[in-house]
């Protein structure tokens, strides 16, 4: 049985956020968004716990429609924290990228 | 409609905040053991976290705060506007009419500003709040929207039913009309 690889993928819903950074979606496009611009596959359940999570954080919120696939948004607070984690992502990499390239 | 199955093994508030939505994603994917093993895990996450988290019970705590002032400010005009219909009803030798002219004159003794903060300012506060609350606990909690959107809906069918209308009506006015009765007897 192969092992998981010690470093899991990011986390779901900094996905989800980077995801509705586009636009509001509902959660089968933010499943086909993810895979496309990530590469990472996000199972239904990962997906609405992550949704849930993040909509009790306030983080993202519901768009009225009359749809059964509702979507969602991105608040204010929602994208003041993904510009919060980005950065940090950015400065890693690119502290990473520097270090390997002096390697 | 595929897995349903795997949407009962969620809370029902879960269910009833995402469960339609969630139905509509398991209808789009293929039922594959990964996803079965997915959706399990999730369910027990969502059986793991509390039903009420903090940022909720805070706003359910602001919430009955603000019903219960608001029930407040209300209640001396109710008090007296009962009281001035009780008192109507039979001559004020016998009770309760007796106690309600008591509160009525009560009430009336007090200076003409009072009784205009109480039966005027006092509901119309009570008022504003009581919508203000009403409205943020729909707009904020999916599954108060969802149960009163089925209490109107059942309303809506058993008045649809004039049979079953006209028995209750039937049942309240005979049932009221015995009490009024019996009160009498025992009051002599």
């Amino acid at each position: 049985m192969p092992r998981r690889p010690e470093i899991q993928p990011p986390d779901p819903g900094l996905l989800i956020l980077a995801s509705l950074s586009a636009g509001p979606k509902h959660g089968y496009a933010i499943t086909q968004d993810v895979r496309a611009f990530a590469g990472v596959g996000l199972g239904p359940g990962t997906l609405y716990g992550a949704i849930a999570r993040l909509e009790d954080r306030g983080l993202i919120e519901p768009v009225e429609s009359g749809d059964r696939r509702r979507p969602y948004r991105l608040t204010a607070a929602g994208r003041t924290t993904l510009e919060g984690q980005l950065t940090v992502l950015e400065r890693l990499t690119s502290t990473a990228l520097g270090r390997l390239a002096v390697v | 409609m595929a897995g349903r199955w795997l949407l009962a093994l969620y809370p029902a508030r879960w269910r009833a905040r995402y469960g339609e939505e969630f139905q509509a994603l398991l209808d789009e994917e293929a039922l594959t053991p990964s996803l079965v093993l997915d959706v399990i895990r999730g369910a027990l996450d969502a059986r793991s976290v509390s039903p009420s988290p903090g940022g909720l019970v805070m706003r359910t705590r602001t919430s009955v705060l603000g019903s219960i002032l608001a029930v407040v400010l209300v209640l001396p005009a109710v008090t007296f506007l009962t009281a001035a219909m009780v008192r109507s009803l039979q001559p004020t030798a016998y009770q309760p009419a007796r106690a309600a002219q008591a509160v009525f004159d009560a009430f009336a003794a007090l200076p003409v500003s009072a009784v205009w903060l109480l039966l005027g300012l006092a509901p119309l506060v009570a008022l504003t709040i009581a919508v203000a609350v009403a409205w943020h606990r729909l707009r904020t909690d999916p599954v108060a929207r969802e149960d009163t959107a089925a209490f109107i809906a059942g309303w809506r069918r058993i008045l649809r039913q004039p049979a079953l209308v006209l028995a209750a009506l039937a049942f309240v006015a005979s049932a009221g009309v015995l009490a009024v009765a019996v009160v009498h007897a025992i009051a002599g």
